[in-house]
């Protein structure tokens, strides 16, 4: 084994418009064995990932890929092979048919079948894996079809083997089985750059581990007598303003405004509770892959669950739809503003008082003039920078567009108000502004529950903090105990 | 350590529904030669063989653009229009193979047409190809202007002698439709090609990622939907002695229900050309029990209609079962599912 590393990056940058994605991030991948690349939500891995896969250019730097400079466009065509996060994998076909895909033996113009299926067998027989060369993938579990995506990834010998977050849709069992694939793999000589969040899993299986955090490097170790800790407090270790705690005081004796219970969604999240009393901000945190995403689409009805149990003040909720939900009080803000939260070509004031048409209705016909008076006055409620009601929100900006969201969710005076990353592309000013709102919410006595993957703004905001893992609840911290350290441990640390 | 579990046959060759479909297509026969003693009558046979070979011909090229998730409405104009072609050709004085070569190139030039749509601009297949079959069908009304309704009836005889021949009491069209869906079902399973239509069917992005192309292959998918066509156009032509305004009307939706019932599926990534076979032999025998029964034709459209919306709900529901939607959800029951 050469002493050149298979990898080096030096001084790469990349930039999405004003997002620094990557400033100067330098580290090396030795040959042989598996390393893997930390970081929270947005600490740059993707974008990292992309640029050694050849799929993004970098704005400045250099990637070495054994000894050689390369352009992206050489390394998409070379030695890398990458199983991303999403199984892309042909659920129609045999698992010999995917391993093989692309690179069919040939035989005089037909495929040759007999020595697909005979090396398909060997490879499955190797990592110990009791599935038939013939079987349709369809009828494999998740876990199996990722392995199969992976054989397909080890088959075509490439060099450098990329995983990206292979165990996040899998359960335990599977992951296990993946564990012991990636070790036989690494003692077989392969070099493999792992991308994960469990960090039992990193410290089971990696040679060494690099940690990025706001798009940088900090730090690349060797694994020995590393514990969890050690490396959370590389993941997290910024500087934070000081956080204005909220006081719980008093929250204990509200009334109840929205209790979950073993709420369930097939490959979504298992089991899900949560309680919100009046008055009270409740937080929900996951890294991704860990149905905290789902559970907050779910929690509204947007893609229905399939078992669970849920009470809206005070009453158990049968029908869970958003209709039927914001009849009795309850309102969602929509995460994604653009593809689903707001009518890009209509003015401001459709947008804000189209979840109250009907109260601002006389005999069925829309009242022209109230809609105008109600959009004037939430224009100057929410501070929305716009010359009036007129204006479409395209002609905004990120963060004014967001708080026409915020608007047309309170519009119609809910009491239980869900936000699903509430501050997600808007700028600071913004940001405090919808924090304000928030507060101002809560505060009248309404129960807010926020889906974040931004941790500090959680922390900042939210009274107690459900952490999710592994698509199940993981724990619960409050007050005093909230901090990056404690959500991290739960969101990233143990079985 | 456990033995792996050996994969079905059928499973493996991807031949479930298929079977289905013959066993249903056996137990209609059966039932018919017991019920109806005209079945196995050798004018009757004669006519189903007649009817399936064309339709077995189209639907080949209807089943490769379900395998991939698309569909061509603009079949059965196209069967009109490409046996017009040919008969204005063979009036005009052309020779026989030159009549022919009209027909096909007008098949193709529509299925470029169509393909080009879809697969260069990303126009949706529904919208252009039922475009594309009112569009044909006001082109054939155009040029039967002033012609009598029966349209082209003289042909010159080694044209028509193309549709008439036969080897021991067997139509020769019906042999040639056979050994041609032989050749398409040896091409999918022994060909990369072949194969790469189901792996564009089942997961186009992954297909994109190891180098499939496919737009390309969307695109000649609808040219040989469009050649097939006209194939069965000019040979029903000669078979006839007839090129009318009236051939190929309905056709497209019965070649649909035919190839969802054989096996493929809206949402691509399933499908046979055995599969194929099987649906159209299934639909001409429906409707030749129809006729045996005496069932007024008008009921005959129901029932087809029928089977095509049951066929279509099992296959979503499938799809959705697959997917791990509880029963109760499929169906819309209760929305959400809670407990009370």
């Amino acid at each position: 084994m050469s002493d050149e590393p298979i990898l080096s990056l030096s001084g790469v940058s990349k930039s999405y418009g004003a997002v620094k994605a990557l400033q100067g991030v330098s580290f090396t991948v030795a040959r042989g064995g598996v390393h893997a690349i930390l970081g929270e939500n947005g600490a740059g891995k993707s974008t990292t990932l992309k640029i050694i896969n050849g799929e993004v250019e970098p704005d400045e730097g250099e990637v070495r890929l054994g000894g050689r400079t390369t352009s992206a466009a050489d390394r998409a065509l070379g030695d890398i092979a990458m199983v991303h996060q999403e199984l892309a994998v042909f659920p129609n076909m045999s698992v010999a048919e995917n391993i093989f895909v692309g690179r069919m033996p040939r035989k005089g113009g037909r495929i040759d079948f007999a020595r697909m299926h005979e090396r398909t067998a060997e490879l499955l027989q190797l990592f110990g894996l009791l599935i038939g060369p013939r079987e349709i993938l369809v009828q494999l579990t998740p876990g199996q079809q990722q392995i199969v995506e992976i054989l397909r990834a080890v088959e075509s010998d490439a060099s450098l083997l990329i995983l990206d977050e292979p165990t996040s849709g899998l359960n335990n069992v599977e992951a296990e089985t993946l564990m012991q694939l990636i070790k036989r793999l690494r003692a077989s000589g392969h070099t493999i750059l792992y991308v994960s969040h469990r960090l039992h899993e990193v410290l089971d299986i990696s040679n060494h581990i690099t940690v990025l955090r706001d798009g940088q490097f900090v730090e690349t170790l060797e694994n020995s007598g590393l514990t969890e800790d050690d490396l959370i407090r590389r993941m997290v270790g910024r500087n934070l303003e000081p956080v204005e705690t909220l006081d719980p005081a008093g929250l204990a004796d509200a009334p109840m405004a929205l209790r979950v219970e073993g709420m369930s969604l097939p490959e979504g999240f298992d089991d899900m509770r949560l309680e919100v009393r009046r008055g009270e901000i409740v937080g929900v945190f996951g890294l991704e892959g860990s149905g905290a995403e789902e559970f907050s689409r779910a929690i509204f009805g947007v893609v229905p669950p399939v078992s669970g149990r849920v009470e809206l003040l005070g009453q158990p909720v049968r029908d869970l739809s958003p209709a039927a939900l914001m009849a009795r009080g309850m309102s969602y803000l929509n995460g994604n503003r653009k593809e689903a939260g707001l009518y890009m070509d209509r003015s401001i004031a459709d947008n804000v008082t189209a979840p109250v048409l009907d109260r601002l209705s006389r005999f069925g016909l829309v009242d022209k003039r109230a809609i105008e008076a109600q959009a004037r006055e939430d224009i100057r409620r929410f501070a929305i920078r716009a010359s009036g009601p007129e204006v479409l929100p395209r002609q905004l900006s990120g963060g004014n567009q967001q708080k026409v969201l915020v608007s047309a969710c309170l519009a119609s005076a809910p009491e239980v108000i869900v936000l699903n990353e509430p501050t997600r592309g808007v700028d600071v000013g913004a940001k405090a502004e919808v924090h304000e709102v928030a507060r101002r919410e809560a505060a009248a006595g309404k129960a807010l529950v926020v889906f974040s993957s931004d941790l500090p703004e959680l922390l900042r905001l939210a009274h107690r903090i459900v952490v999710m893992r592994s698509r199940r609840h993981a724990g619960e911290v409050a007050g005093r105990e909230m901090s990056e350290e404690s959500v991290m441990a739960l969101a990233a640390g143990g079985h | 350590m456990t033995a792996i579990r050996k994969t079905p046959f059928l499973r493996a060759q991807r031949l479930e529904q298929e079977t289905i479909t013959l066993a249903a297509v056996a137990v209609m026969t059966l039932a018919l030669a017991v019920m109806s003693p005209a079945f196995l009558d050798v004018n009757n046979i004669a006519s189903l063989q007649t009817s399936i070979a064309p339709n077995l011909i189209v639907s080949l090229g209807m089943m490769t653009l379900f395998m991939i998730g698309r569909f061509d409405l603009s079949v059965g104009a196209v069967m009109g229009i490409s046996g017009i072609a040919t008969a204005m050709a063979l009036n005009a004085g052309a020779p026989v193979p030159v009549g022919i070569a009209a027909g096909l190139a007008v098949g193709l030039a529509i299925g470029a047409f169509n393909g080009f749509m879809v697969a260069w601009l990303g126009i949706n297949h529904l919208i252009v190809t039922l475009g594309v079959l009112y569009m044909t069908r006001g082109v054939i009304e155009v040029i039967m202007v002033g012609q009598k309704l029966a349209g082209f009836t003289s042909f010159p005889p080694g044209f028509t002698a193309l549709g008439q021949w036969s080897i021991g009491g067997v139509s020769g069209l019906f042999l040639f439709a056979l050994v041609l869906c032989l050749c398409f079902e040896l091409f999918l399973r022994l060909t990369f090609p072949g194969r790469s239509l189901l792996f564009l069917g089942g997961n186009p992005q992954a297909a994109a990622a190891t180098g499939l192309n496919r737009r390309r292959i969307e695109f000649l998918a609808f040219v040989l939907s469009g050649g097939m066509a006209a194939l069965a156009g000019v040979l029903m032509t000669a078979r006839v002695g007839m090129a009318n305004r009236y051939m190929g009307e309905g056709l497209e939706m019965q070649i649909f229900i035919a190839c969802l019932i054989g096996g493929g599926s809206i949402a691509g990534g399933k499908g046979s050309y055995i599969g194929a076979l099987v649906g159209v032999a299934f639909i001409a025998l429906l409707t030749n029990a129809f006729n045996l029964l005496t069932v007024p034709s008008e009921w005959q459209a129901v029932v087809i209609g029928g089977v095509l919306v049951l066929v279509v709900v099992v296959d979503a529901t499938m799809v959705l079962r697959k997917a791990g939607r509880p029963w109760r959800n499929i169906f819309g029951l209760r929305p959400a599912h809670i407990r009370g």
